[in-house]
């Protein structure tokens, strides 16, 4: 019944990383580790949730949307982690969090049915990888999105944003491998199981366009390195494609027979 | 966009954005008008061998024009401009693929080609345009000297042209029948559509078809409107006997749990005669006293049988679903080549020669007690091209990542 155990572990989970990124806004000291502490014990926390959840499942849970949205925080708050040691950017740090919260919420009020059960065709040793590196290259994505939505408000007040795009060029790289590793072990994945790399269906079809606009960002930013308002935007235009692929299928007239709906 | 193309005027050389665009948007155009006045027939494309020497000539062409026309339009065709208009008008054609339910006839939309979007004409159009963009651009790529990052950028160029070239000429040389086996029985009969069947090079004996499942669970119904009722986040209880728990406020206890039971009268025996279902006893604590009764989830043969808790609620049992469905078997070639016993099931199909057999479907009417396995057989010559495009792409992946990692700060 581990769903049910979610709200505790969201209970203790955000109070821990929103008091972590209160205190790290007023840290005066690089020796004071005390936010940190608190920002980290929360997401081993929210990773120690997602085992149990797994061991009681006995299957691997990526299967249902919900399922995904945690892998997502999972994701999101270690890149945020990662992102601040790296670069000591507080606000990446804090909306990256803050965006994780906002899935995990999205649990709290819409939980999941606890559904021990896997059809078929997703047993496959390709299930994990394909799912896993998805997810990660969105987490990835979304930080080049919070770079992109910080850029566009800097601009707007006149600042240099330079800087930034470089930020977000290596977040997308890094991102845009992994959305690849994605579409062709589902390719290789869809050949096992259906027969054949590619179907169009819905979902592949979104999965390409999202791949393609990427792809258009790293062309762009390559031969335009100082152009600066089309690139910032074309990262918020495939956000919201990725969150169509991921989400807004489901609710396209195209939805149809999709091998990706996952309700249960 | 692009600040050559503000300076200079339209259609001067070098051609830059506007131009670009216009061009490929003119391309996509003219492809929806062809499709509009051909009627939107389908294009066919040519088997082998003459999709092979299409390809090679159109490489050859690409290398040839490559060499020996020499001008601005050239220039034009390996740039970045030219690219990024090939590359938004090909996402702008699946966009609308995105958005559009492909397949379903539909007036004026149908007309042009919006319902079949991927054997129209604009997309096959749009998509040689980008092709040859590709081409002429690795071509160029390909006098640079060797280091890291070409190297990694002639493994994704490659690739992307090596899969989308393979993949669309190679679709008409696949081929992708349906094959009906009974229990006992064997045949090498297979079927491409409803109306034609064709005989396949090796002929299938099918031992046993056998599905496994997952224990039913207990649901609880609304008595009045029949919606089943689940408390979000919360699991439906697995039926297995001895095992206790609670369904909304129901403390229940399985007594027996028959995965293959008969009824008779007002209970159910345990049979494994053809047909036979599924059934529980149970014993169920309800506000007006403790229920003891059989329900079971009934099947193509026998009625489903509830337990009425109260005015508000009654209780049921879910079909089992299907963990895993296996088909053992014989396969003989023609040329009397033979492998016994193997295992054919979803997520892992048989190679046999050419062709691949892939555990398809079964009556699902009767479930656990069908007799027929349908198999897909596939058989799909340019799929190791195909492969090696993809691996092609994910070692140029590989040096995305590490080069994300080098990006100056």
């Amino acid at each position: 019944m581990t769903w049910q155990l979610y709200s505790m572990y969201i209970y203790i989970i955000f109070p821990l990383w929103i008091t972590g990124a209160i205190l790290l806004y007023f840290k005066k000291s690089n020796r004071n580790v005390i936010p940190d502490l608190f920002i980290i014990t929360g997401t081993v926390l929210l990773i120690a949730f997602t085992v149990q959840l797994w061991m009681s499942l006995g299957r691997p849970p990526f299967r249902t949307l919900a399922e995904t949205r945690l892998w997502y925080g999972v994701f999101l708050s270690v890149i945020g982690i990662i992102l601040y040691y790296r670069w000591k950017y507080k606000w990446m740090l804090v909306y990256s969090f803050a965006m994780a919260m906002v899935f995990l919420l999205l649990n709290y009020f819409k939980p999941d049915t606890f559904d021990q059960t896997l059809m078929p065709a997703l047993q496959s040793i390709w299930f994990v990888p394909h799912v896993i590196v998805y997810i990660l290259a969105y987490a990835i994505l979304s930080g080049a999105t919070l770079i992109a939505a910080d850029g566009i408000l800097a601009l707007w007040r006149g600042n240099q944003i330079n800087q930034r795009l470089k930020y977000a060029d290596n977040l997308v790289y890094i991102g845009f491998a992994f959305l690849t590793f994605g579409l062709l072990f589902g390719g290789l994945w869809a050949k096992e199981a259906w027969g054949h790399y590619w179907t169009w269906d819905p979902k592949e079809t979104w999965a390409l366009i999202t791949w393609m606009i990427y792809l258009l960002y790293i062309h762009f930013r390559h031969r335009h390195k100082t152009s600066e308002q089309l690139p910032l935007w074309l990262l918020i235009i495939a956000m919201i494609t990725v969150l169509i692929c991921w989400f807004g299928v489901n609710y396209l007239a195209v939805a149809g027979n999709s091998v990706h709906t996952y309700t249960s | 966009m692009s600040e050559d193309s503000t300076k200079k005027r339209m259609w001067q050389f070098p051609w830059g954005y506007r131009e670009s665009f216009i061009i490929t948007a003119g391309l996509m155009i003219v492809g929806f008008f062809l499709e509009f006045i051909s009627k939107g027939s389908i294009v066919q494309l040519p088997t082998w061998p003459v999709n092979l020497f299409l390809l090679v000539f159109f490489i050859l062409y690409l290398i040839a024009t490559y060499f020996l026309v020499k001008g601005p339009v050239m220039t034009w065709l390996s740039s970045v401009p030219a690219a990024m208009a090939g590359m938004t008008v090909f996402t702008f054609l699946i966009l609308l693929m995105g958005f559009i339910p492909q397949g379903v006839p539909e007036g004026f939309a149908g007309k042009i080609g919006l319902n079949h979007i991927h054997t129209s004409k604009p997309y096959i159009i749009v998509t040689i345009f980008m092709l040859t963009i590709l081409g002429y651009t690795i071509i160029r790529r390909l006098k640079l000297k060797i280091t890291l990052k070409n190297i990694a950028f002639l493994l994704n160029h490659i690739g992307l042209f090596v899969i989308l070239t393979a993949a669309s000429i190679g679709s008409s040389d696949m081929l992708r029948l349906k094959m009906p086996v009974m229990e006992g029985e064997s045949s090498n009969i297979a079927f491409p559509d409803e109306k034609h069947k064709a005989e396949m090079p090796f002929s299938l004996l099918l031992h046993s078809f056998t599905i496994e499942e997952y224990a039913p669970e207990l649901i609880v119904f609304d008595g009045n409107s029949g919606e089943p009722v689940i408390p979000k986040g919360s699991a439906l209880p697995k039926i297995e006997t001895g095992s206790k728990g609670k369904i909304l406020d129901y403390d229940f206890e399985i007594i027996s749990f028959l995965p293959f039971a008969v009824p008779s009268e007002d209970k159910y025996l345990i049979s494994e005669q053809y047909g036979s279902t599924h059934a529980v006893l149970l014993r169920v604590n309800t506000s007006v006293g403790i229920i003891e009764d059989w329900i079971s989830c009934g099947n193509f043969m026998y009625q489903p049988k509830y337990m009425i808790l109260n005015q508000k609620h009654i209780l049921g049992m879910t079909q089992p679903k299907v963990k895993r469905y296996v088909s053992e078997v014989d396969i003989t070639g023609n040329d009397n080549s033979i492998q016994k016993n193997v295992e054919i099931s979803v997520n892992s199909p048989l190679k046999f020669g050419q062709w691949k057999i892939y555990q398809f479907s079964y009556n699902d009417q009767l479930g656990r007690w069908s007799e027929m396995s349908i198999f897909e057989v596939i058989r799909d010559p340019w799929l190791p091209v195909v492969y090696t495009g993809i691996f092609m792409i994910l070692f140029g992946s590989i040096y995305l990542l590490w080069a994300g990692r080098k990006v100056e700060n």
